[in-house]
């Protein structure tokens, strides 16, 4: 995993700041699966990555959520 | 994280933790939490949900762990007894800038540990801290993150059918990311307009979630989990800074291992003879167990340098953490690897006087290693072939 620092502390003392300032002002798109129709080969399917491949490919996204849990005080795997 | 970030260099990535991230309260352990502390600072995650076991010696000595660690940290439903206030922020809004001039957008994270009536810990300025109703406390403070954020995201330490039922009684939570019990998602699980996704535990796992805003009027989310195998190229400074951390670790325990062992008693009551001593009457036995993984086992954590970590030792060497079982490579090499008597059980009073009944064993002796998270392809029938020992072997 990275190393690289981000500077998320500094956007949230802003936002703190300016509170609701910085919503949209409009009702939030909604998320969730993609439709059955959609473009596979755009973005993907989910949990479909193709044989092999560490990364999905296709169009990049406009945000990524990356999340662990439970870790459980395991700082590298045991091998 | 880093391939993600050459593929798409103008995405955000937004880094988060569901929480239960501490190690026991012990010198090692306190080594380890306040290691992931410091990496999950390093790497640069924007929220991480507080569960019940960074709590265990209170408010206290938790930040006291987490000083010099910049990671936002969140919950609505640990709360002060006296004023049922939160006792961590108990939300983060988090801005994910786009590249190519679109704007940015809010992502507003709520976090939630699992009902506990019985928790009653030291809280922060003398207080006590108790965990309030996960619903109730979602509910209170999603309206509020709902009209400031584009993106809500509740991260859960909290069983997968609670997470179904918190989503089905309080709808308008876009995801909820969890780790409990070692449940690993295999499909997107939606309930109602929520998605649900479980990332296993021991940082095996890390979700990915990706969302697209076309036209900025419908966003859609495609999921994946990767099982962070060998397979992952590991990054350089985090490869030096785990190894940094076991170093630390395996000098804390050689320390205390050094100092049990002047106070043990004799070798002579141990129970474990060692796979030389069952070699004298076995031989075939014993040549065909070192031709399998079982005997090689160690070898791996000598690679990763983790010889001396005991939450890895139990599945790759023979009785560590028991009287007389393995203390380290100096020590007790006969017991390095998993030797007969991991499957067989101790075995120094059948060596001294052998006789029938001892060393019958079942799919039980295996499934306390292999198990889903240590061995996610472990298939007791297809395995047993690389261990079982032939025929005509001695009983």
């Amino acid at each position: 995993m990275s190393g690289r620092i981000r500077a998320f502390s500094r956007g949230l003392l802003v936002l703190a700041a300016y509170g609701g300032l910085f919503a949209w002002g409009q009702t939030p798109p909604p998320v969730g699966p993609p439709p059955k129709g959609a473009a596979p080969q755009e973005i993907g399917e989910s949990f479909r990555s193709p044989q092999g491949a560490l990364i999905a490919p296709g169009k990049a996204p406009d945000a990524s959520l990356l999340f662990t849990g439970d870790v459980l005080g395991y700082v590298d795997p045991c091998g | 994280m880093n391939q993600l970030r050459t593929l798409y260099p103008e995405t955000p990535q937004v880094i988060l933790d569901t929480g239960n991230f501490s190690d026991n309260p012990t010198p090692a352990g306190d080594v380890k939490t306040r290691s992931l502390l410091e990496a999950m600072g390093r790497i640069g995650y924007a929220a991480v949900n507080v569960g019940e076991r960074e709590l265990l010696m209170g408010y206290d000595a938790f930040m006291e762990k987490t000083a010099g660690a910049s990671v936002p940290l969140v919950s609505t439903n640990v709360v002060r007894k006296d004023t049922k206030e939160p006792v961590f922020k108990p939300y983060v809004l988090i801005e994910a800038k786009r590249g190519g001039g679109r704007p940015a957008f809010q992502i507003g994270v709520l976090g939630v540990v699992r009902f506990n009536p019985l928790f009653l810990k030291s809280g922060p300025d003398n207080s006590s801290m108790v965990i309030a109703s996960p619903k109730e406390m979602v509910r209170r403070y999603l309206p509020e993150v709902r009209r400031r954020a584009n993106v809500v995201v509740l991260l859960a330490a909290i069983h997968q059918d609670d997470a179904r039922l918190l989503a089905r009684d309080v709808p308008g939570i876009d995801f909820i990311l969890g780790a409990y019990g070692g449940f690993t998602s295999t499909g997107d699980s939606p309930e109602g307009t929520t998605t649900i996704l479980y990332a296993g535990n021991q940082g095996k796992e890390l979700g990915e979630t990706r969302l697209f805003f076309d036209g900025s009027t419908k966003a859609r989310a495609v999921s994946y989990m990767h099982h962070l195998s060998a397979r992952y190229p590991d990054d350089e400074r985090m490869l030096d800074f785990t190894n940094v951390v076991a170093a630390r670790l395996n000098a804390q325990t050689a320390a205390r291992r050094q100092a049990a062992e002047e106070a043990k008693t004799s070798a002579a009551r141990a129970p474990f003879a060692g796979a030389a001593a069952c070699g004298a009457c076995h031989a075939a036995e014993h040549e065909q167990w070192r031709g399998t993984g079982h005997a090689r086992a160690f070898d791996v954590l000598h690679a990763q340098k983790r010889e001396r970590d005991l939450a890895c030792l139990t599945c790759h060497v023979t009785g560590a953490g028991e009287e007389g079982g393995f203390r380290d490579p100096e020590a007790s090499p006969q017991l390095v690897g998993v030797t007969c008597e991991s499957c067989h059980g101790p075995g120094a009073e059948h060596a001294a006087r052998p006789a029938r009944g001892y060393g019958k064993t079942d799919v039980s002796s295996c499934i306390g290693c292999h198990n889903r998270q240590n061995s996610p392809g472990f298939d007791y029938y297809a395995y047993l072939p690389k261990v079982v020992h032939g025929a005509g072997s001695s009983r």
